[in-house]
This record gives structure tokens, C-alpha cells and sequence, in this order.
């Protein structure tokens, strides 16, 4: 054999170039886009889950039923607090207001609690704004209740991102794994083919870790375009922070509950992938160890 | 290694396949460059031999010796490259049917390391030998039996294995195409593999240097130097 290339490495056997890896992967283009399609969903799952988890964590972090901003009315008739209390239910960066009606030395308070949205800074704006406007003699800020709500909303964010990233990776290390062995349980009769031919387990599985690896970015892609909607969509045609505060007003507990129920399963999932992502891990590395084994595992059919 | 390549040597093998002794006591000895036909009395018998030369079982009992390989004791891993050195003609023939004939002729150069010159001088010179030039770019479930089995011969010989294994080779009902698959074996052999054909029947007239029986498991060689049947 004059002409046998003495290579140190083994060629690809399904493709040596991408061309060819393309080629291929055309001529099976029905079994790659429903893959394709169940993957994408597959991962939709987890990163949904986390989506809502954060959201959630979001409006817990509005949770409290205290008042935020108490304004002291100048002019404590009824009518005129009344008057008073609607034009600022007509202001976007005000939730909810409560009036604490009159007492003999006390005038009638108005307890202001201010949009999710708005940072300690802007709440400051707003009760300076609402003292100038003359129609209060007095306004206080909370300003504890704002840092702790401001910290554990922080908090939560910084949990939501960290759960999120560590359920992403793990679910795509788990596809991507998941992918290899799909593709090669159906292409079997191929690898047994390789496998008669004389082709090791390595060269065999490369040009598919290759074809997975593609999948799952693709799958990665589609599944984050499909959360990028669905959390756009909830966030423009759902208020979600006057929806939790109706939830946490009437059922608080209910409320809790279904927060912890989404973060536990959402910490399971992710936790139960990365740990099939390490057992795949460390069963590939003792198959490595000890050849014999993942070889004898195999079945190589004799198709006569 | 070089003397003992292409060589097969069974000692006193055995082999129990779904509870029955496919071989027994089986002793066979095909130097380099052996034109061998062996008459098996049953399936079993057949594939035992194949499966223990392909590497993809070990014996029962005794050894088994290919190209100066013990089969017997050999590591997994080292198992494919055992194989590369073995062409396969099967009676089914087992190819990619997703992958044009000129893909699959390029499988085994792809997996023993040609490089891409050679690949394409070598594929052209085997579809010019099994007259395939008009279908090298068709998907290979396109064609019909006779020539997959043309296509299975010239894949099994196209990188000069040291050892060839033909199951029921005559099998083909065309006799062109009959030929031109004896013809491929033939200059394989002539290029100094060993080729050992396994048939059921009474092996076709050609010039084989050893001719084999199977009974019941147990082997019985006989040189020969006669053209034609003994």
C-alpha cells in the first residue's frame, strides 16, 4: 500500500467535509426538523420554568401590604380627599392608594403605594413632587421598606439569573447527549457497518458529536426565540404586577405556595439534568477506562 | 508480522452457537495467498467461522489466527484494526443504502486512511473492473440485487485486504455478473490475499488451492491442485 497516507488521525466516515456533512444531513431532512421541532420544545420546558420562576420572584418581591408613601391631606372633607385620591389613581406611577379617614387631631392620610416599576429614586421624585403640589402638608417615605423590597427584588433577580443559566447549560448538555445517542441509535445499521469495516468507536461518533452539536445550537435558538415571545407577549398584554397583587391580596399564602412550587421544581429539573449530564459524563470516562465494556455492551449484528 | 499476513489458521476450535456446537475440534491452516472454497453442512457452522474471524466473537475452546493476529485473545479496541484488514463479501449485502455507490466503495479507504488522490484513483480503477461507471452516482437502494452485490464485492476488495471472506458468492443467478465478481476475487487473490469462499453447495469450478468440508462442526481440508471440483 504505497499509497496509504500514513495519517495520525482518522478521518470522518460520514463526511469528511462539511459539504459532505450536508449533504448527508439533507438527504435526511424529515428525521432533522421533527428533532429539530421536539428538542426546541424539550427545551422550552426548563427555560419557561425559570422565565416564570423570575417572574414570580419579581412580584413576591412587591409582596408587602404596608404603605410605601403616607401623605398627610391638607384638606381633610371628604369630598375632597375622595377627589384627591382619584387624580392619583390616574397617575401611572401610583399602584394603589388608601385613605386613612380623619381623626379629631389627625387629618385624613392617604397611603400611596407606588408602581413596581419605579426605583427608590423615582419614589422620592414622586413624594417630593406630591408635597409641592400643596394638596398635602406632610409626606413621609418608607425608606426601609423601600431598600428591602429593592434588595430582595436584586436578590431574587440574581437567583432567577443563576437558576437560569444553570438549568440552560445543563439542558443543553443533556440534548446534546441525548441528540448524539438518538442519532446514533438511528443510524445503527450504518454503524454496524463502520464497525465491520473496521472503523473504532471514535471515528464512528464523530461526525455525529459534530451533527448534535449543530441540533442542539439550533434547538438552543429556537427554544430561547420561543421564551423571548412568550415573555414579551405576558409582559405587554398582562399586568403582571397588578395580577400578583390581586393574588397576594386575597391568597398570599396560595401565592407563596405557587412560588415555591415553580422555584423547587424548576431547581429539580435542573438539578435532575445536570446530574444525567455528569452520570453520562463519568460513564463515558469509565467506558473509556475499560474498553471491553462499553464494546461488549454493544451489539454487533451479523446481518446474515 | 509480514510472513504470517493473510494467513488463517483455526487450532482445535470450538464454538457453541445458540446452545449447538457450530465448530467442533475445528483446525484449518490457509497460508498468504490461498484460493480456499469450504462446503459448510449449515448456517451456523458458516457464521461461527465468519464471526470468529471478523473478531466479532472468541472461541469456545482454541485458537484462531488471522493475518498473525490471536483473535482470541485480542482487546476490543484492537478489534478494527483487525477488521480493516478483512474484506467481507456477505450474502446480503450490508452497504449504506442512504450513500451513492462511489460513497460507499470510499468507506473502508475513508476508515484504513487513503488520502483523497488515491481515494479517487482507486474508486475509478474498482467501478471500471465491476462495469459500475453508470451507476457510481446513484444511491446505492436504487440498484438492483445483482448489482449490490457488485457493489459489495468491490467494496470488500478495494483496499487490498490481506484476507478476503466470500459468503455464497456463486449465488448471484447472473452469470456475467457472476464473473466479474469471481474476477474481482480473483485478482484480489492474485495480488496475494488469501480468499476463503463459504458455500452450501458444491463450490463452482475455479482454480482453488484448498478445498474444505464442514460436517456436523468438524473441518476437513484438502489441498488441491486440480482445476474444478474434487
Amino acid at each position: 500500500m504505497k499509497d496509504k497516507k500514513e495519517s495520525r488521525h482518522f478521518p470522518t466516515v460520514s463526511g469528511q467535509t462539511m459539504s459532505e456533512l450536508i449533504t448527508v444531513l439533507r438527504r435526511e431532512t424529515g428525521n432533522q426538523f421533527r428533532l429539530l421541532c421536539v428538542l426546541s420544545v424539550g427545551l422550552l420546558i426548563p427555560v419557561t420554568l425559570v422565565a416564570l420562576a423570575l417572574t414570580m420572584q419579581n412580584a413576591a418581591a412587591n409582596l408587602e401590604d404596608r404603605r410605601h408613601i403616607s401623605a398627610f391631606a391638607t384638606d381633610s372633607n371628604e369630598a375632597v380627599v375622595a377627589t384627591l385620591k382619584q387624580s392619583l389613581i390616574n397617575n401611572p406611577q401610583i399602584e394603589r392608594v388608601t385613605i386613612l379617614p380623619a381623626d379629631e387631631n389627625i387629618p385624613a392620610i392617604l397611603e400611596i403605594k407606588p408602581a413596581l416599576a419605579l426605583t427608590e429614586n423615582q419614589t422620592d421624585l414622586l413624594a417630593r413632587t406630591l408635597e409641592n403640589s400643596g394638596a398635602f402638608t406632610f409626606v413621609s417615605v418608607n425608606r426601609q421598606l423601600l431598600k428591602r423590597n429593592a434588595g430582595s427584588h436584586n436578590k431574587a433577580k440574581k437567583l432567577a439569573l443563576v437558576l437560569f443559566l444553570f438549568a440552560l447549560v445543563a439542558a443543553a448538555l443533556t440534548c446534546m447527549i441525548t441528540i448524539k445517542r438518538e442519532i446514533l441509535r438511528s443510524n445503527s445499521a450504518n454503524i454496524n457497518l463502520q464497525r465491520q469495516l473496521g472503523a473504532t468507536p471514535t471515528t464512528i461518533s464523530r461526525p455525529y458529536i459534530v451533527r448534535a452539536a449543530l441540533i442542539t445550537m439550533l434547538a438552543t435558538i429556537g427554544a430561547a426565540a420561543m421564551v423571548t415571545v412568550f415573555y414579551k407577549t405576558l409582559e405587554h398584554y398582562a399586568d403582571i404586577s397588578t395580577y400578583s397583587t390581586v393574588l397576594l391580596d386575597s391568597l398570599p399564602v396560595a401565592h407563596l405556595i405557587v412560588l415555591a412550587i415553580v422555584s423547587v421544581a424548576a431547581a429539580c429539573f435542573a438539578a435532575a439534568t445536570a446530574l444525567q449530564s455528569i452520570f453520562n459524563v463519568l460513564n463515558h470516562i469509565l467506558r473509556k477506562i475499560r474498553p471491553g465494556s462499553m464494546l461488549s455492551s454493544q451489539h454487533f449484528l451479523i446481518e446474515n | 508480522m509480514q510472513g504470517v499476513a493473510g494467513m488463517i489458521h483455526l487450532s482445535k476450535v470450538t464454538k457453541l452457537s445458540a446452545g449447538k456446537t457450530a465448530l467442533r475440534e475445528a483446525t484449518m491452516i490457509l497460508p498468504k495467498g490461498s484460493y480456499a472454497a469450504l462446503q459448510v453442512d449449515s448456517e451456523p457452522t458458516g457464521n461461527a467461522l465468519v464471526r470468529l474471524i471478523m473478531g466479532y466473537e472468541q472461541p469456545d475452546r482454541g485458537t484462531v489466527i488471522i493475518n498473525g493476529i490471536d483473535v482470541s485473545n485480542l482487546a476490543e479496541a484492537r478489534v478494527p484494526f483487525l477488521r480493516r484488514n478483512i474484506g467481507w463479501l456477505e450474502f446480503k449485502p450490508n452497504l449504506a443504502g442512504n450513500r451513492t455507490v462511489i460513497e460507499n466503495l470510499a468507506l473502508p479507504l475513508q476508515i484504513a486512511g487513503f488520502d483523497r488522490k488515491a481515494m479517487r484513483e482507486r474508486i475509478a480503477d474498482k467501478l471500471e473492473e465491476a462495469r459500475l461507471i453508470e451507476d457510481a452516482n446513484r444511491l446505492v437502494r436504487q440498484l438492483d440485487t445483482a448489482k449490490l452485490r457488485l457493489v459489495a464485492c468491490a467494496r470488500a476488495t478495494i483496499h487490498n485486504p490481506q484476507t478476503i471472506l466470500a459468503d455464497y458468492p456463486e449465488a448471484e443467478p447472473d452469470k456475467e455478473k457472476q464473473d466479474l465478481i469471481f474476477g474481482m476475487l480473483e485478482t484480489a487473490n492474485a495480488g496475494g490475499a488469501t480468499v476463503l469462499m463459504i458455500t452450501g453447495k458444491t463450490p463452482p469450478s475455479r482454480n482453488f488451492t484448498h478445498l474444505l468440508q464442514a460436517f456436523r462442526g468438524s473441518l476437513s481440508q484438502h489441498e488441491s491442485t486440480a482445476t474444478g471440483l474434487v
